[in-house]
């Protein structure tokens, strides 16, 4: 960082940064803000400040500081060096009888000697008024007095074209100085006692004929503890006329009006502004604005409001009165009465002694000019604050200290401001992160709403599709490679949903790997959004294509809430399972349908249980050879209290995907070993039952233990007791489902695989899972080819069989298939053609029942091998 | 028919005798024709020499040159002699001085309004300076120059001039008299045809960009990129030792992102204590930068330049002028390229003539490490 705050004027750290020293400072560039450790804070750039102090007076922290020589100058009269001291009339203005009593103890400490600054004010308002009055009429000459140094200081730094504006004659206290080293011989180390900072820079321009600039502020602070002796102090040098007053604003010009004709207009009071040099500059290249001279101050109201005093503003009124009745008493000095040629006649006489070319003063330029600030940089920051439009260009509120925005936005690119100061930069800012996704930098859900929002706004007659996307294999790519390429991955795909929205809608972010779109319905965007399948990653090194699985609402009739249709299309998202392609899904009315059922399975379900509404139906198992039933699996079936009866096509799928099945299981393995155990006491009833075990189920840790719990409560004969486990549940985790399975078979019991043949089929089931009963379902029957089906039946019978393994058929619904069963060697049928499942009571009927016409059939034939018959 | 313009060379290191030798051949090449205009180059050594003498022995010409790294041209290239364009026909010329480039130019805007009002027409017209180097004003001149030219559609073409590696000092000269702290220009309008520029950039953007946050503009100095200590950025961003980091920057010059341009800016040095980087031309606060690298292709680099000049071979130019930057001629040096870069040149553009300064002015930018190219048809 460069170097701030080490010249005249500084920032202390009381600084807050809040722009108020920018928009009082004549100098664009004095003031650069920064942020120190985390604190904004606004240095002064010692290259462009010219000292005028301003900014002192301004800063209502206390922020802003001044260096003096004070400390300086004590430590030379301590040194018994010879010091004499000029005192600028405001000094004497402010003090009044207490400054001879002042002077007096700094005369005490050592100060050599004491001249009063009036004095030279009265020489150099006679030589300005000598210049002034020696001017040919058409001459372009100079206009702007020397009384101010920050204002020479401006004039020498910033504006160039106005050096030879200055009249060329010594300010009031340099004239004084200048009077007292070569008129009075006095050699002396000389300081200034007064209220300016910015006289150093004078000080050090004119050739250092003045050592020390001690501020009566400064100088008053050091002596605030001493209480000054009443003394009979006189100056070695005292003003005789309207020079004691010249500190007030406009009575150097005052003095040197008494000296030029009437008619010579001036303009005095004006203070330094960054357009009053082109004005004069203006109207000195247009033949002249007329004015014989321009009376300049930096400060605002008088040197008495300069940063090196100390009055408040409610003091200096009455200090005005005070001086404004002074200005009366003196006019009839020196300068003050009769006409101006008059007056000028004797102060001329006055000063015979002096030679005018003594006090003359020549300028330095020290101006650097700037270079001017790129249209294409303006243009880069004003939209890098939000300034997109020319009303959003032209708000100059003057918050940031400019007075316009363009001002601001070229102090920026100097690298003077920081867009952090604009107001209206910091809402925007606000909104945009209010309304930005972190990460993708793309709309976050509520700017997504704002722009969906103003879309409908500016679209009233179109169609819009609002959807939810979720990005499949992120988990995968978290895992596989860690969050931060699962970030970019994120990233790339927020840019694909902007790119796809481009022009036809909008796009945000809803969290995680979740997306907002919104588009216009049109037969080329729904082409578009289906034709878009696998995307390639390969540029952030994911080596496979990713996808994603979105759900589409359309909004027809603009008569729901954003939220709504956000959330039916994250309902329909949510009906479609990863994969490895990209999926699309409307939210309709029969997705509505099942989502309403779904919702009412859900809430119903564990009062369910409580009330045993879920109840085991039995579907038996008949055997073609004995001719009976060997055999039944235990089904549940959700009969309501009313009677009403929920199918188990609804709420099995809903149990699997909310895990409630996992309470269903344990609830129906309770069931079918009761049932068993009941069975195996009853001759009758001693058939086996089967229970089926969820793929959810078999995944559980505790899967066999619950198992074992269960056979240790009901203590039955294993062989009553059959587990079904889905063709699907062996596709995954193959050891881990096998080392399951082993597990219940060494218990006993026999396990089958359920539905073989209504998904697709892997015969390695047969290889290498541990099974004893294969359920052989009727899926190879459907289709368009039964025929192929049929072989495949035949030859995985046969194979079944080779493989010692017991076979059943299920779903088996006409005669024509149980027959070819039959003939292909599949004894055991399961099927509505037999028996639809039913309670247990029927169940049990329809046991004794058999038993009974078993009976007596083998009654019958008893008697008739006996010869009986009825 | 004599051609309107001439192009010469002569590598010695003596001055006299180079002097000697592109005089007589221009006076050949003249049949007895006064030159309109002399465009020179020569190292500084030499340069106060052959700027009096060829004012002398041609008073009437316009007479412009700058001190130059080396002297390129159809007719050879090296570090020592003179080498000259004259024209004799087929232009008109208005030649002016900017003094005090350092501090305020801009006071002279209104003598370049001058200028232009005098040339014969501002179509087809360019404005060719010559800017003394190492006073951080380029960007000021070309202000003044843009200022004094408003409303005329005059381009701005040229050179910040050149020196030798021993050397402190550039100069430049218009009709004899000699500048350490000036811009020279000429107006040339071309009675013949039109006026092409053309800036190639043998380097392409790496994907490293950042951001400038802290800048001292009028110093050329950046202290933050990203909000953070310039050189410690960088050193993180590129991965090398900040011991490291002249050395690379050297090779690569960051680019400065406007719309879709990048205009390279070479980096002088780098503070690795402060952090601070000190960049040949002025860099505002908040320009985006990216690190450039040089093109493998450095001949498909010329051969795509060639291709945008000429137009498909609809354009022919009469003579060309070039400023190729210093550090670019180091490049082609260091990598045994010069030679076949001037023959390229040559070939390309039979009749052209280059000086190698410390930046290039095109239009409204000053630039690094680029080439420039101004061709008369
Ligand atoms: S006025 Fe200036 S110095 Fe004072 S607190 Fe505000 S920014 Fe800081
Ligand atoms: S002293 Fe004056 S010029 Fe310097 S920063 Fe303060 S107001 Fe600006
Ligand atoms: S809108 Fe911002 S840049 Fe414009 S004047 Fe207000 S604060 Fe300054």
């Amino acid at each position: 960082m460069k170097e701030y705050n080490n010249g005249l004027i500084r920032t202390n750290d009381k600084c807050i940064g809040c722009n108020k020293c920018v928009s009082t400072c004549p100098v664009v560039g004095a003031n650069v803000s920064l942020v120190v450790n985390g604190h904004p804070t606004m240095a002064v750039s010692e290259d462009k400040c010219i000292h005028c102090g301003k900014c002192i007076r301004t800063c209502n922290k206390g922020a802003r500081e001044f260096i003096d020589d004070t400390e300086e100058f004590f430590k030379a009269i301590y040194s018994d060096m010879k010091v004499s001291l000029i005192v600028d009339p405001a000094f004497y203005l402010i003090y009044g009888s207490e400054a001879g009593n002042i002077l007096g103890y700094l005369r005490e400490q050592g100060v050599y000697r004491i001249y009063d600054g009036g004095y030279g004010a009265e020489i150099s308002a006679y030589l300005h008024a000598t210049y002034i009055r020696n001017r040919k009429q058409d001459q372009n000459t100079a206009t702007i007095l020397n009384y101010c140094p920050a204002v020479i200081k401006y004039v020498e730094d910033h504006v160039p074209d106005m050096l030879d504006q200055i009249i060329p004659i010594q300010s009031p206290v340099m004239c004084t100085a200048i009077y007292v080293r070569k008129y009075l011989k006095d050699n002396s180390a000389l300081a200034y006692l007064g209220p300016c900072p910015s006289k150093k820079d004078e000080m050090i321009d004119t050739g250092n004929v003045i050592s020390y600039n001690v501020c009566i502020r400064n100088l008053m602070t050091k002596l605030k503890d001493v209480t000054f002796e009443e003394c009979n102090h006189e100056d070695d040098l005292k003003a005789i006329g309207l020079g004691a007053l010249s500190t007030l604003r406009g009575s150097f010009g005052y003095m040197i009006d008494r000296l030029i004709p009437k008619e010579m207009l001036s303009v005095k009071n004006e203070h330094i502004d960054r357009g009053f040099f082109d004005f004069i500059k203006a109207s000195s290249s247009n033949g002249g604005y007329g004015a014989s001279y321009y009376d300049l101050i930096a400060c605002d109201v008088s040197c008495l409001m300069s940063a090196g005093v100390d009055i408040p503003f409610d003091k200096y009124s009455d200090l005005n009165r005070k001086i404004y009745d002074l200005r009366g008493k003196n006019l009839d000095s020196l300068n003050g009465y009769g006409t101006c040629d008059e007056n000028y006649a004797r102060v001329e006489k006055f000063f015979t002694e002096i030679d005018p070319d003594d006090f003359a003063r020549s300028y330095q330029s020290t101006y650097r000019q700037m270079s001017q600030v790129p249209e294409d940089t303006c243009e880069a920051i004003f939209n890098s604050m939000y300034k997109d439009t020319e009303t959003k260009r032209h708000v100059d509120c003057g918050s940031c200290g400019y007075n316009t925005c363009r001002e601001m936005v070229e102090a920026i690119a100097y690298g003077y401001n920081r867009m952090e100061n604009c107001i209206h930069y910091m809402n925007d800012e606000l909104l945009m992160r209010y309304y930005t996704d972190d990460l993708t930098k793309i709309a976050n859900v509520e700017g997504f709403k704002a722009n969906v929002t103003r879309l409908y706004e500016q679209n009233p007659g179109k169609e819009y599709v609002i959807g939810v996307v979720s990005l499949n294999q992120l988990n995968l790519i978290n895992d596989l490679y860690g969050f931060s390429l699962g970030d970019a991955y994120i990233k790339k795909a927020a840019e694909i949903a902007v790119r796809f929205t481009k022009d036809i809608g909008t796009a945000g972010r809803l969290a995680g790997g979740e997306f907002l779109i919104c588009f216009e319905n049109t037969p080329e965007n729904m082409d578009a959004a289906y034709k878009a399948t696998t995307y390639s990653f390969s540029d952030i090194n994911v080596s496979f294509p990713l996808s994603f699985r979105a759900g589409l609402y359309l909004d027809r009739f603009r008569d729901e809430t954003m939220e709504a249709m956000i959330n039916y299309a994250s309902l329909a998202r949510d009906k479609i399972e990863e994969d490895g392609v990209s999926t699309i899904l409307f939210y309709d009315n029969e997705l509505q349908e099942k989502l309403a059922a779904e919702a009412m399975v859900t809430s119903q379900m564990y009062a369910a249980i409580t009330k045993m509404e879920f109840v085991p139906y039995y579907q038996p198992q008949y055997s073609h050879k004995e001719q009976r039933i060997v055999g039944a699996e235990i089904l549940c079936r959700w009969i309501k209290r009313d009677g009403s009866v929920i199918s188990p096509g609804l709420f099995i799928p809903i149990f699997e995907k909310n895990g409630f099945i996992k309470t269903l299981d344990k609830y129906m393995w309770e069931q079918a070993f009761i049932s068993a155990m009941n069975y195996q006491k009853d001759a009758f009833h001693r058939i086996p039952v089967s229970v089926n075990i969820s793929r959810i189920s078999l995944n559980e840790d505790d899967f066999t233990d619950t198992i074992r719990t269960l056979f240790k409560r009901y203590p039955i004969d294993p062989e009553y007791l059959h587990f079904e486990i889905t063709e699907s549940a062996y596709s995954s985790r193959q050891d881990i489902v096998s080392r399951k399975v082993n597990e219940l078979r060494e218990m006993g019991f026999k396990v089958a695989v359920d539905d073989f043949g209504s998904g697709y089929s892997s015969l390695n089931i047969l290889k290498d899972m541990p099974i004893d009963i294969l359920k052989l379902d009727m899926g190879f029957f459907r289709g368009r080819n039964s025929e192929n089906g049929q072989i495949i039946i035949r030859n995985v019978v046969s194979m079944v069989k080779e493989l010692s393994l017991d076979i059943i058929s299920e779903g088996v619904e006409t005669a024509e298939q149980a027959e070819f069963l039959r003939h292909v060697g599949c004894d055991i049928i399961q099927g509505y053609l037999y028996a639809r499942p039913m309670p247990a009571t029927e169940y049990e009927k329809l046991i004794r029942k058999e038993e009974e016409d078993m009976t007596s059939s083998r009654y019958e034939n008893e008697m008739k091998e006996k010869g009986v018959f009825y | 028919m004599a051609d309107r313009c001439f192009v010469t060379y002569e590598q010695s290191y003596n001055k006299k005798e180079a002097l000697e030798r592109v005089v007589e051949r221009i006076n050949e090449a003249a049949g007895g024709r006064v030159p309109i205009l002399i465009v020179f180059f020569s190292s500084n050594v030499q340069f106060y020499y052959h700027s009096n003498k060829l004012h002398e022995i041609y008073p009437q010409s316009t007479i412009i040159g700058s001190s130059s790294y080396i002297c390129l041209s159809s007719e050879g290239y090296g570090p020592d002699g003179l080498c000259a364009l004259a024209v004799f026909d087929g232009i008109d010329c208005v030649a002016g001085v900017i003094p005090e480039v350092q501090a305020y130019p801009m006071q002279y805007a209104s003598d370049v309004t001058e200028a232009a009002h005098r040339i014969t027409k501002f179509e087809n017209t360019v404005c060719l300076e010559f800017t003394t180097a190492l006073l951080a004003c380029e960007e000021i001149v070309l202000d003044t120059l843009n200022k004094g030219l408003e409303g005329t559609g005059i381009p701005v073409f040229g050179s910040s001039s050149g020196m030798g590696a021993s050397s402190i000092m550039t100069y430049v000269s218009l009709n004899g008299q000699i500048y350490n702290e000036a811009c020279v220009f000429v107006l040339i309008h071309n009675e013949m045809g039109c006026i092409k520029l053309i800036r190639e950039n043998m380097y392409r953007p790496t994907i490293v960009s950042f951001m400038v946050t802290d800048v001292d503009c009028e110093r050329r100095i950046i202290y933050e990129f990203d909000g953070r200590n310039a050189a410690q950025f960088l050193c993180e961003k590129l991965g090398i030792r900040k011991d490291r980091i002249r050395d690379y920057l050297a090779e690569h010059p960051f680019g400065c992102m406007v719309g879709d341009e990048i205009y390279n800016i070479s980096v002088e040095d780098v503070d690795p204590d402060s952090g601070a980087v000190y960049c040949d031309s002025r860099v505002y606060n908040r320009t985006k930068i990216v690190l450039m690298e040089a093109r493998p292709d450095i001949r498909e680099v010329w051969r795509q330049t060639y291709e945008l000049a000429m137009d498909s071979g609809n354009f022919k130019p009469a003579f060309t002028l070039i400023a190729n930057c210093t550090i670019r001629t180091d490049y082609l040096i260091e990598h045994r390229l010069i030679d076949e870069f001037n023959d390229a040149m040559t070939d390309y553009y039979k009749c052209y003539v280059g000086t190698s300064g410390m930046g290039e002015q095109l239009c409204d930018r000053h630039l690094n490490q680029t080439m420039i190219m101004a061709l008369f048809e």
